[in-house]
C-alpha cells in the first residue's frame, strides 16, 4: 500500500523543483527500492529494471517543474516509469497477440523444467497474469499498473496522465473486461489440451 | 477431463482486481542499491551544471550582442538622418514672393487693356516679376 505524502517528502519536492539536486537524491534514496522493484515487474530483467529506474529519475529530474502536486509524488513518478518503458518497449508496445500469453506461459513452463525448477503455482499465474496486462493496449495498461501496481486512485490516476476521472473509470473498466476474456481465452486453451 | 462447469469468479472482473492486487503486494521493494543512486545523481548533477553554463552561455552573450546592434541601429540613423540642405539642391528663397505688393485685380488688366495693349503688357510684366524669383547668376554676370 503506498505511503500519503509526508511533509518532509513535499518540502523535499519544493526544494528539488528550485534546483536543489541533494534534496531530489533524497527523494530518490526514499523511492528507489519500489521503483527498481516495480521495473523489474515490467520487463523481468534485472540490468534492464536497473536501466528503467534510472532513466524514470533523469526523466523526472527535467520535467519536476510540471509536477503541480495534484497526485502523491510516488504516482508521478510511476507514470513517468511506465512512460519509459513503453519507449523501450517501441514497436512491441503495441498489443501482443493474445496467442502468444499462452505460448510464452508454455515457454515457461518448459524453461522451469529443464531447469529442474518448478515454479509454484502461484508464480505461474502471476506470470500469465503480467503477460496479459503486457498485452493490453497501452492506455489501459497504464491504468491498470498504476491503479493496481502504484495504488493510486482514479483521481490520482487522472492527474498523473492528464485525463479525466471519467476516462480514468472508463479505461479501467475496458482493460478489466479485456484481461477477464483473456483469461477465459487462456483458461479454454488450456482445458482443450488436458 | 475438463471442467465443463466454469467458476462463476473467472466471470467476475472483480477476481480479476483481486489478482492484481496479490501480484502488487508481492512485488514489494528491491533492495536499495547505493551505486544506481550514485550513478543517476552524477548524471543529474552532470545535466544541472551543463544546464547552468549553458544558462550563461546562451543569454549573457545575446544580451551584450542585442545591447551592441542596439547602439549601432542608434549611430547608424543619426549617420545617416537625412539633410534638410541636401548638398547640390538649389536654394530657393521665397522671401521676396512673401514680401511681394498684392497683385493686379482683373478689373485692373480690363482697365489697361481699355486704355492700350502696351499698358496691359506692362501691367502683366510688373505682376510677373513681383511673382517670380529672380534669376540666379554666375559670378561672372552670366546665367
Amino acid at each position: 500500500m503506498a505511503a500519503p505524502q509526508t511533509e518532509e517528502e513535499s518540502e523535499l519536492v519544493a526544494l528539488s523543483r528550485e534546483g536543489d539536486v541533494a534534496a531530489f537524491s533524497r527523494l530518490m534514496q526514499e523511492h528507489q527500492s519500489r521503483l527498481v522493484a516495480q521495473a523489474l515487474a515490467f520487463c523481468g530483467d534485472p540490468h534492464q529494471a536497473r536501466d528503467l529506474a534510472q532513466e524514470t529519475m533523469v526523466a523526472a529530474w527535467k520535467s519536476l517543474a510540471r509536477f503541480d502536486g495534484s497526485c502523491r509524488f510516488f504516482t508521478w513518478l510511476y507514470a513517468i516509469l511506465l512512460r519509459q518503458h513503453r519507449k523501450t518497449l517501441g514497436w512491441f508496445a503495441r498489443r501482443i497477440p493474445l496467442a502468444t500469453l499462452e505460448q510464452q506461459a508454455t515457454a515457461q513452463r518448459h524453461e522451469d523444467a529443464a531447469a529442474c525448477e518448478p515454479r509454484a503455482g502461484d508464480d505461474e499465474e502471476a506470470a500469465l497474469l503480467r503477460a496479459m496486462v503486457t498485452a493490453l493496449p497501452a492506455k489501459h495498461r497504464e491504468v491498470i499498473r498504476l491503479r493496481f501496481y502504484a495504488d493510486a486512485n482514479e483521481a490520482e490516476i487522472a492527474a498523473a496522465l492528464g485525463i479525466s476521472a471519467g476516462t480514468v473509470k472508463s479505461r479501467l473498466h475496458h482493460a478489466l473486461e479485456k484481461l477477464r476474456q483473456m483469461k477465459e481465452k487462456v483458461n479454454r486453451l488450456r482445458d482443450s489440451r488436458h | 477431463m475438463s471442467n465443463p462447469t466454469p467458476n462463476p469468479e473467472e466471470h467476475d472482473p472483480a477476481s480479476i482486481s483481486e489478482a492484481l492486487r496479490r501480484d502488487a503486494r508481492r512485488i514489494g521493494e528491491a533492495p536499495f542499491d547505493m551505486a544506481l543512486q550514485r550513478e543517476t545523481m552524477a548524471r543529474i548533477r552532470e545535466m544541472s551544471e551543463a544546464g547552468r553554463s549553458r544558462f550563461g552561455f546562451r543569454f549573457v552573450p545575446a544580451l551584450a550582442i542585442g545591447s551592441a546592434v542596439a547602439v549601432a541601429v542608434l549611430l547608424l540613423s543619426f549617420l545617416f538622418k537625412p539633410s534638410r540642405h541636401p548638398e547640390g539642391a538649389s536654394v530657393v528663397d521665397l522671401a521676396p514672393l512673401r514680401q511681394a505688393a498684392p497683385r493686379a485685380s482683373v478689373w485692373s488688366y480690363e482697365m489697361a487693356l481699355a486704355r492700350s495693349d502696351a499698358d496691359l503688357s506692362a501691367a502683366l510684366d510688373r505682376d510677373a516679376q513681383a511673382l517670380l524669383p529672380v534669376t540666379p547668376k554666375l559670378p561672372d554676370g552670366s546665367l
